[in-house]
């Protein structure tokens, strides 16, 4: 396996281990995953003439639709778009049943899998799995990648105007010191994000589901809200941009996109200190998928380490695969927001909240909005 | 009056003519809303689905938990906010198009339903543009020198009653506009004669016998916007949670159905005792207008 | 109280009088202000689709490419698709199940037709929310697949009311001595109500089409819930790219939509005056208006 990834983010071997354990269950040889059992092909036919993806906004470049459909010309593709990982699932178990391929989050890898919704991954059809960085191959919330395959990873932060606040480092000046940028923050529109930074915020883990802890969160979303403009998960690149928005919660691959505008405007992107989520979005397939073989030929073609590249342009989000650094510009690479040094992801977390603390993180919710 | 009945058109007929759509409102009308009556009374799964276990729960949840309380209340404070800034806005219009207009009337109604006839969600977003801190508005203003710094409008409760008043407004003056056109010009005459200013006529005569025309006006704005679940969501931004955004957001990203339907029932019936309180006043109404 | 005292043309005004004068000047300020109000952000929406630049706001030259990038791009295009297919199917529907309605409850006892009418206001009064999250549940329980098919649907339940009380609109103003006549001449009743009554409710089942294809054709809360696979309708389509702000492609479509609709519009008008007496078309009209910001808004 190739390692010149961790080799261009200089990560020491301790560091490596480190990430490795965040993101899964411990490291594991490069040829495990690529001989993972799954669905004989022997049971999957010849490639159908229809493919439907349901994914989230803007988040597959068009040229790769373009490069996919020019190869296979005789397949017509659709794509649907969903705004959460919530939205999607609460599609796909209300009956939703003509969707192929979807893209979940890992916690949400893991959900789906215990409903049964997934279908098991034939990696003999997935033969550019090989390029996927050890790493990544056997990750908690889905032993032996049988059921996703990494898409791409990231943290979620916040990011500001440099132009309008002074700098700020951690979730405790996020949520406390809000009176600087009164109406003119947002937060991500989920439950488990804005609680989890609160819980951060004090010290607590992400995955808290003490109630004490949980209820201190509670306390401080509550002062907060009063300064909160907009509770939303897309929509802030621009307001940033424009100025509606001085500080906001979100992903690091938007605000990367916000400093890659000309001209650009003065945002800054911070991990805090505390730590944040660490997360890694999947490709799957679902159990009621109509056409497997066409949904595991895109992902596939995906997983090309020239795609990945092309992906990681669009998206600004890390991918799990060293075989397409060498594709990807050097300030890409390089950028300590794509790929953050080890001092930044060592405190990090991934979702990991039971149902008991999803109820109580929804309730915490809707109580912070309708405060 | 009573109608004479078709002599060869038959009772029978009338239900063959109505089956269709009876059927209709029958299979994806009454028994949808029966399925969420029923699925109030049941227990949520773990990430959405439902467990067919009969469970009480779900209405006290709605009364005990202030937070929800607070939405109803909120809700409707909104909705009473922007009945009541309809009205104010829509009184002159429809008063003009009613007295004023004159051939030109025609044109002035086609021209108040025009703007309706874009798609609903690029024009409330199009409000995201002209209110944006850097948008067309703040730019005028601040060319004009009435503006310094930010317009800081936007994701606020003012920019959400703007919303409202901008797309429920015909709902408001159409029955305003019928009931003045109604009304009949030699009351008005009268007291022009017997020597009363405009003003004097106008809030003596013209508005209590208007008065069933903005009862039903403010129906028409009130009802739907105790579900409104667009404008808040657009130009709210975190100020505005309504009961509308609960119940899309309890099946979109909390997963519960069952309190989700619960809300539902809720909704409904606070609205059916609305419509009766509507049907109470407007009696009254009608008979102080036959008193008068 | 009003007084009885002679009217004053001239001469020394009181405060009532004064604030009198006043009243036509205001009523007009007024009335223009409420219009600007509701033109501008379409005119907004219009100007900006010919924005060469790709930042709203900041005018950079006219330009046609907008367009272009919207009619090449498939997404859309797939869309237009859908929701094409689903107003179309839904006007279908909707028409003949809403006229047939009206006429029906005309010829109904007094019971059923309050029966009906209950239902009839019930799907246009209940919030789209409720109805969408109902909807949605009881597809889910049969087990029926979300798609084209369970949004047409759910539009049609709306839609039907909506024709129902427009035609029957036009069906209280209209001369019943024709119907007996052809009752009388020997007309079997699907004979009159095919070559009488029909004919004669013509201009509001046009109308009542047009505006459940309309309808139909910008819904967004109930396709949100009820939609599936591809079955992503252009106001999906259109919500999903203005989360990232208002694009010129957007702007674009709206304007293509508006031109369109406004199109049908003023067709359906045209063909209403020339079949219709003023008074229907005035009465046609509210209906239309009524139900549209009904609608729109719900």
């Amino acid at each position: 396996m190739s390692m010149s990834r961790l080799d261009a983010t200089d990560l020491s071997r301790r560091e490596f281990l480190e990430l490795s354990a965040l993101t899964t269950g411990g490291l594991v040889l490069a040829a495990c995953g690529a001989s993972s059992p799954g669905t004989a092909s022997a049971t999957l036919g010849p490639i159908e003439s229809n493919l439907s993806i349901y994914n989230w906004d803007q988040y597959l470049s068009p040229d790769t639709l373009k490069q996919f459909q020019a190869k296979y010309p005789n397949l017509k593709v659709d794509t649907a778009t969903y705004a959460s990982n919530e939205d999607m699932l609460a599609k796909i178990e209300a009956g939703a049943k003509g969707y192929d391929v979807v893209v979940p989050t890992g916690y949400m890898v893991e959900i789906m899998i215990r409903k049964n919704l997934l279908r098991t991954l034939d990696f003999g059809q997935l033969p550019n799995f090989s390029h996927v960085d050890s790493t990544f191959r056997n990750p908690g919330y889905d032993p032996n990648s049988k059921h996703s395959v990494p898409k791409d990873w990231g943290t979620t932060g916040f990011g500001y105007r440099t132009d309008k606040l002074p700098p700020m480092k951690t979730w405790k000046e996020f949520f406390n010191n809000a009176s600087q940028f009164k109406g003119k923050v947002s937060v991500l529109d989920g439950a488990t994000e804005v609680v989890g930074m609160a819980l951060k915020s004090h010290g607590f883990s992400y995955n808290s589901d003490k109630d004490s802890e949980l209820s201190q969160a509670r306390d401080t979303l509550l002062k907060f809200k009063p300064f909160v403009a907009k509770i939303a998960s897309s929509g802030y690149k621009e307001d940033l941009t424009t100025g509606n928005l001085w500080m906001a919660m979100g992903w690091n691959g938007d605000f990367e996109a916000i400093q890659g505008q000309t001209p650009a405007p003065p945002v800054q992107y911070v991990v805090p200190s505390e730590g944040a989520e660490l997360w890694v979005d999947c490709w799957a397939i679902l159990a009621s998928a109509p056409h497997p073989v066409a949904a595991h030929t895109f992902i596939n073609f995906l997983l090309d380490p020239a795609v990945q590249a092309q992906e990681i342009q669009l998206t600004y989000y890390a991918q799990a695969e060293s075989d397409a650094l060498a594709n990807i510009p050097a300030a890409i690479k390089n950028d300590p927001i794509i790929y953050p040094p080890a001092s930044v992801l060592q405190p990090l977390e991934t979702r990991k909240a039971t149902p008991a603390g999803q109820k109580s993180r929804d309730q915490i919710f809707a109580e912070f909005k309708a405060a | 009056m009573i109608r004479r009945p078709l002599k060869l058109v038959t009772a029978g007929a009338g239900g063959v003519l109505l089956a269709p759509a009876g059927v209709w409102y029958a299979a994806f009308f009454v028994a949808p809303l029966g399925f969420i009556l029923v699925f109030s009374f049941l227990t949520s799964a773990d990430y959405g689905g439902i467990e067919y276990t009969f469970n009480l729960g779900n209405y006290p949840q709605l009364l005990t938990h202030p937070i929800y309380l607070r939405i109803f209340l909120n809700t409707m404070g909104m909705a009473f906010s922007g009945t009541l800034l309809c009205l104010l806005v829509g009184f002159p219009l429809a008063y003009f198009l009613a007295t004023r207009a004159g051939r030109w009337k025609n044109l002035f109604l086609v021209m108040l339903i025009v703007p309706f006839w874009t798609s609903f969600l690029t024009r409330t977003y199009a409000w995201l543009i002209l209110l944006s801190d850097n948008g067309p508005l703040a730019h005028v203003l601040r060319q004009a020198n009435l503006l310094h710094g930010d317009l800081g409008f936007l994701y606020t409760y003012k920019a959400v009653l703007m919303g409202v008043v901008y797309n429920y407004l015909p709902l408001m003056i159409f029955p305003l506009y019928v009931s003045l056109e109604r009304l009949d010009k030699r009351l008005i005459e009268a007291a022009k004669d017997l020597g009363a200013g405009r003003l004097q006529t106008f809030w003596r005569i013209t508005v209590p016998l208007t008065t069933p025309g903005i009862l039903t006006g403010c129906l028409l704005v009130f009802i739907p916007l105790t579900g409104e679940y667009v404008i808040p969501a657009i130009l709210g931004g975190a100020k505005s949670y309504m009961i509308g955004n609960l119940i899309g957001d309890e099946f979109v990203s909390a997963h519960d159905w069952a309190f989700g339907s619960a809300l539902g029932m809720a909704v409904i019936v606070l609205l059916m005792f609305l419509i009766a309180v509507y049907f109470r006043v407007a009696r009254r109404a009608t008979t102080a207008e036959m008193s008068l | 109280m009003v007084t009885a005292r002679p009217l004053q043309k001239s001469g020394p005004a009181d405060r009532s009088e004064r604030m009198g004068r006043l009243f036509e000047p205001a009523l007009r300020t007024w009335t223009a202000l409420v219009y600007a109000f509701l033109f501008l952000p379409i005119v907004l929406v219009v100007i900006f689709s010919f924005n060469a630049s790709r930042l709203v706001a900041v005018w950079s030259g006219f330009s046609f490419k907008w367009y272009g990038t919207a009619w090449t791009d498939p997404s859309i295009l797939d869309a237009l698709r859908v929701s094409l297919t689903v107003a179309l199917v839904n006007a279908v529907l909707a028409t003949v199940f809403g006229t047939l309605a009206a006429i029906g409850m005309q010829r109904v006892g007094r019971r059923t037709r309050t029966a009906f009418e209950l239902m009839v206001y019930g799907t246009i009064v209940t919030p789209e929310i409720v109805i969408a999250i109902a909807s949605l549940l009881f597809f889910v329980t049969i087990n029926v697949d979300l798609g084209i098919p369970t949004i047409v649907i759910t539009h049609v339940v709306y839609n039907t009311s909506i024709v129902a009380l427009i035609v029957r609109a036009r069906l209280v103003g209209m001369d019943r001595t024709l119907d007996e006549a052809a009752a009388d001449l020997g007309a079997t009743p699907l004979q009159t109500l095919w070559r009488v009554t029909i004919p004669l409710l013509y201009p509001a089942i046009l109308a009542g089409a047009l505006l459940a294809f309309t309808f139909s054709f910008d819904d967004f809360v109930l396709t949100f819930f009820v939609s599936g696979a591809s079955s992503t309708t252009l106001p999906l389509r259109i919500f999903s790219m203005l989360r990232f702000g208002v694009s010129p492609v957007v702007n674009a479509i709206a304007t293509v939509m508006l031109v369109v609709t406004l199109t049908c519009i003023f067709t359906a008008s045209l063909i209403v005056r020339r079949h219709a007496r003023g008074d229907a078309e005035g009465g046609l009209l509210l209906a239309a208006a009524r139900s549209a910001s009904q609608r729109e808004v719900a």
